[in-house]
């Protein structure tokens, strides 16, 4: 009886052990990388994992919830793309504020 | 610029971007010795403290104290800076073919991009910027090459306007957030200057024009609407909103030198609507001006007149009162010395001689002395 249940509790950790495996497996088989740089606020530039076939409009709305994307200057690669563009590995995406206020 | 000056002025960027990379570690070095000279004084001071304590010398021990104290609120501005410039320091030198790419992003972007081989200027221009129904006109946006090696001490670009619109009231304010070419960053400080380590020439081109194309009203050199200016309507003096005042008479924008107060009433009047006293000359509203003495009839202010009476006029009064009175007083001392009664009234004089009958003649009073006897 107790090596039953020994063994069930083995099998239990080796499948949930599996499962972690092969959700990460999932995830850089899915995920690709782009080099991400905003210029709001103090700046960030560093490469991230984005899922396969997400879109410009999909990855702004990720990435800066709550803000309107005709507030910012949108490029891919140094160049401007429509909103349902499909982002690629390597790709290089580049936010800028349209309105930046300067004191005095 | 073709495609051999593009290159030649990516490989001038990229030369200049590895010498900051060497600057910024000397930065790096310059920020920590300053840092380690804060703690060598507090380490000082607190030796100084140890001695004080040992012989008792409590005044010297506060003294101490005190140094110590001042040394500590400097310390976290040092930490700080120090942290700064640390955190930057693995910043990545592009690559010749990067900043090439940029360049050649940035003619895409605005369009107007030449390299003033001359100043060693890499220059692009914007629109016409309008901001708040205010036209400003175009601006060139330079970024000097040399100056990009020196980013921790000095700005390496400079913003020049192209068709100049200055604000009325300085001539150096051709935008509200640019004064004497250079641009306010505010909230596009950090991201310019991470722009700019990095080698990225379009957002940084970007970044400044996102700057001059915004208009933030809490902080300007010039705010819009005081743009034109106001022209002061007895001179034409061009003044600002915070330097005009207005006649309370004719509602006339004036400014301080065209501007009096009247000293009855406080009110502000300008040149044209103000009166003078004529005894103090100081200014009076028109309202106030129509106190005037009752006998000359001059303009007086209600501190210069005296029972409705111009100091002159009260003057004259009162010399005439006196010379009324000394006349009146001649008078009386004249009928004294005649020494009888008064005929309309018959009263004795008091004087010792016998007072004169008119009705009687050859009757002399009895004095009292002579009834006694």
């Amino acid at each position: 009886m107790r090596a039953a249940r020994q063994e069930k509790a083995v099998s239990r950790s080796h499948t949930r052990r599996t499962c972690a495996l092969t959700t990460l497996l999932m995830e850089r088989i899915m995920t690709m990388r782009i080099l991400y740089i905003n210029n709001d606020g103090g700046g960030f530039a560093d490469y991230l994992n984005v899922p396969e076939g997400q879109t410009v409009e999909q990855f702004f709305a990720e990435q800066m919830p709550g803000r309107e994307p005709h507030d910012y200057l949108i490029r891919v690669n140094r160049q401007p793309v429509p909103c349902d563009y499909v982002l690629q590995e390597n790709d290089r995406v580049t936010l800028t504020p349209t309105k930046i206020e300067g004191a005095m | 610029m073709n495609d051999k000056q593009v290159v030649q002025v990516a490989s001038m960027i990229v030369e200049v971007l590895e010498k900051l990379r060497k600057n910024r570690y000397a930065h790096c070095l310059q920020r920590l010795n300053l840092f380690m000279s804060k703690v060598q004084c507090v380490t000082h001071d607190a030796r100084r403290l140890g001695a004080a304590l040992s012989h008792a010398w409590f005044a010297a021990a506060e003294r101490c104290c005190q140094g110590i104290s001042r040394q500590l609120n400097d310390v976290p501005y040092a930490v700080c800076r120090v942290e700064n410039i640390l955190n930057r320091r693995d910043v990545k030198v592009p690559q010749l073919s990067e900043v090439t790419e940029e360049i050649r992003a940035l003619q895409d972007e605005f369009g107007d991009v030449e390299f003033n081989w001359d100043e060693k200027a890499l220059c692009a221009v914007t629109e016409p910027i309008t901001l708040d129904e205010v036209y400003l006109g175009r601006f060139r946006i330079a970024l000097y090459i040399e100056r990009l090696g020196e980013l921790h001490h000095q700005v390496p670009y400079f913003v020049m306007a192209i068709d100049p619109h200055p604000a009325a009231t300085d001539e150096a304010v051709t935008h509200p957030h640019v004064s004497n070419e250079q641009v306010c960053e505010g909230d596009g400080a950090a991201a310019i200057q991470a722009a700019l380590e990095a080698g990225r020439l379009t957002d940084f081109f970007t970044l400044v024009r996102s700057i001059l194309t915004t208009y933030n009203p809490d902080s300007p050199y010039v705010a819009l609407a005081d743009w034109y200016g106001t022209p002061c309507y007895e001179c034409g003096y061009i003044m600002d909103r915070e330097n005009v005042y207005y006649c309370t008479y004719c509602e006339n924008a004036v400014c301080d030198e065209c501007s009096a107060v009247c000293e009855s009433c406080a009110e502000v009047v300008c040149k044209g609507c103000a009166c003078t006293c004529e005894i103090c000359e100081r200014s009076l509203c028109p309202h106030c001006a129509k106190t005037k003495c009752s006998q000359c009839e001059s303009v007086c202010c209600a501190s210069c007149l005296d029972d409705g009476l111009c100091p002159d006029c009260k003057e004259e009064r009162e010399n005439d009162e006196e010379t009324d009175d000394d006349k009146q007083n001649a008078a009386k001392k004249e009928e004294t010395t005649l020494g009888g009664r008064l005929a309309e009234r018959g009263e004795r004089t008091g004087a010792t001689d016998a007072a004169v009958q008119p009705h009687s003649v050859g009757q002399a009073p009895v004095l009292s002395g002579l009834l006694g006897q």
